[in-house]
């Protein structure tokens, strides 16, 4: 039985609500002389949930790589007025290499490993804010087990508790339900959905299930139709940028007061 | 019937047990990261680039081992840079320093006077010929990667498992991918020097696959590799005296047999 420790508490190097934590104006990147995307001007506010939804190869990884500071624009700026930015990165399932026979704990823990700096050893205070960070995702009791024995929303979670070990300003997922059936799907929504509202955490997060992110984000930007905007995520549904981007007839409907997009059904199809 | 003991209360063969158990530990450790990065043939490129710079100081009248270390820090600058072109993946690039490397070391040797004998002893390797200076040398190096591992250890680790949340929490992934690789080409060039390219290459890799199947945890594995390496290169020594065998290649042998035996173990184990 792990004991609970509460998660640290937010302190004054946190911005407050509503502030400016990252900016992008007119930036293009690239891979090598490869372009991927261009233009590209917002802003994150700490406290803002947003999603970001395109098809495959719209450049939504690319964007959160620059926004992780992975990836140098090949022009324009990228402003951190809260310098420096700590971001809590969950990547793809898949891009994590199972083969490691490391434990959850000690996964957890690499979310400490940006504060201890060169030849320092986690301490038993890093410990501590790792368990924490384990027992806010619900996976305490697997502290021990091997990372590659868990399923796929198990690791999910492992790598989210890393990121919440880093105590980030900002939090980057990519493609979180990538692979799961719809509870896991649903428990992990409702997972950042929570950890969104208790921490008042900046919430980013790419997909390409449009109605996986509707119902949760804030806010939302399309990726793919040449005209990214970060809007409120009912303008963005409502005012046809829908059918821009998937080049057919989009319908949003509602279902038990959820958001359903579908696509409508074309002239001669079956409805 | 000569025993273990009698085998090595001959001079030589201590000395040769020594310089032979070092340079095994320092790759079988190494070797843990090797095989979990999946970067076997890095190992092995390494390792020819090391004989080619062998061959290189051999034809230049320069001391060997500023050939195996030239060379082999040419290997790290390559191999432990992600190179960006889309049209052939990365493992190429291993494959071409691996056959350039080789081809390179076979013209240098031809033309080197007294190059063909040391050739073939850099291939099959000649522990028991193994100079107590040269241990020494070996000694003094892998000490000082020992403390790097020891210091850097979470770095290593970060840096291979997952490099993009290193940089992600600021971590400079790169510079350790760097002094990782470097390590590992210190291991291989001063082992090729005191077990040829096929043990060391063996030890790379046969000792960390046992050592990953037995403990089935990172930690562990890497002070268990070590441990899976010393056994067979004792026992491989102990075979070539009595058998008038190559003990290289004996030591291979009983790390196969080895690994062989620690999967059937485990697999007996998960079964129980």
């Amino acid at each position: 039985m792990t004991d609970y420790i509460a998660p640290p508490a937010r302190r004054d190097r946190h911005a407050a609500t509503g502030q400016e934590l990252v900016s992008f104006t007119e930036v293009s990147l690239a891979y090598g002389r490869r372009p991927v995307l261009s233009g590209l001007t917002f802003a994150l506010h700490q406290g803002d949930y947003v999603g970001i939804v395109g098809p495959n190869g719209a450049g939504k990884t690319t964007l959160l790589r620059a926004l992780l500071g992975l990836l140098r624009p090949r022009s324009g700026r990228i402003e951190m007025p809260c310098r420096p930015l700590r971001c809590g990165y969950v990547p793809q399932l898949q891009t994590v290499d199972e083969i490691f026979p490391l434990t959850v704990l000690e996964i957890v823990l690499m979310g400490r490993y940006g504060r201890l700096g060169p030849c320092r050893r986690p301490r038993p205070a890093d410990r501590g804010v790792a368990l924490a960070a384990l027992e806010e995702v619900g996976i305490a009791d697997l502290a021990g087990q091997l990372y590659r024995d868990l399923s796929g929303g198990q690791r999910q979670r492992t790598l989210m508790a890393r990121a919440l070990a880093c105590d980030p300003d900002l939090l980057v997922l990519d493609e979180p339900t990538n692979d799961m059936d719809l509870a896991g799907e649903h428990a992990t929504m409702a997972l950042v959905d929570r950890l969104q509202a208790e921490r008042q955490l900046t919430v980013v997060m790419v997909s390409h299930y449009l109605n996986v992110v509707v119902n949760h984000v804030r806010l939302l930007a399309l990726l793919g139709n040449g005209d990214f905007r970060l809007l409120p995520t009912e303008q963005v549904l409502e005012a046809g940028h829908l059918q821009k981007l998937y080049g057919m007839p989009i319908e949003v409907a509602e279902v038990r007061g959820r958001r359903v997009v579908v696509a409508a059904p074309g002239n001669g199809e079956r409805p | 019937m000569s025993t273990l003991l009698d085998t090595f209360r001959i001079d030589f063969m201590r000395h040769a047990l020594l310089a032979g158990s070092l340079a095994a530990a320092m790759c079988a450790y190494l070797g843990v990261y090797v095989v979990l990065r999946r970067m076997v043939f890095v190992g092995v490129a390494l390792a020819e680039m090391s004989s080619a710079g062998v061959a290189l100081a051999l034809l230049l009248g320069v001391a060997p081992m500023l050939g195996a270390l030239g060379l082999m820090l040419v290997g790290v600058a390559l191999f432990s840079v992600r190179w960006t072109a889309r049209k052939v993946p990365q493992d190429t690039f291993i494959g071409i320093g691996y056959a350039v490397a080789a081809a390179l070391g076979i013209l240098l040797i031809a033309k080197s006077a007294k190059g063909e004998a040391h050739m073939l002893e850099l291939l099959y390797g000649n522990v028991l010929t193994a100079a107590p200076g040269e241990t020494l040398q070996m000694l003094t190096v892998f000490a000082g990667v020992a403390v790097l591992h020891v210091l850097f250890g979470k770095e290593f680790l970060l840096a291979s498992f997952d490099p993009d949340w290193g940089e992600t929490i600021g971590v400079r992934v790169r510079l350790w991918n760097v002094l990782l690789y470097l390590t590992i080409g210190l291991a291989i060039a001063f082992s090729i020097r005191a077990m040829g390219v096929l043990l060391t290459f063996a030890m790379l890799t046969l000792p960390a696959a046992g050592a990953l199947v037995v403990t089935g945890r990172m930690r562990q594995a890497l002070w268990v590799s070590p441990l899976l390496a010393i056994l067979p290169i004792a026992l491989g020594l102990h075979i070539s005296l009595v058998g008038d065998l190559p003990p290289a290649a004996a030591a291979v042998m009983l790390s196969f047999l080895l690994l062989v035996a620690c999967a059937a173990g485990e697999r007996l184990r998960r079964r129980a």
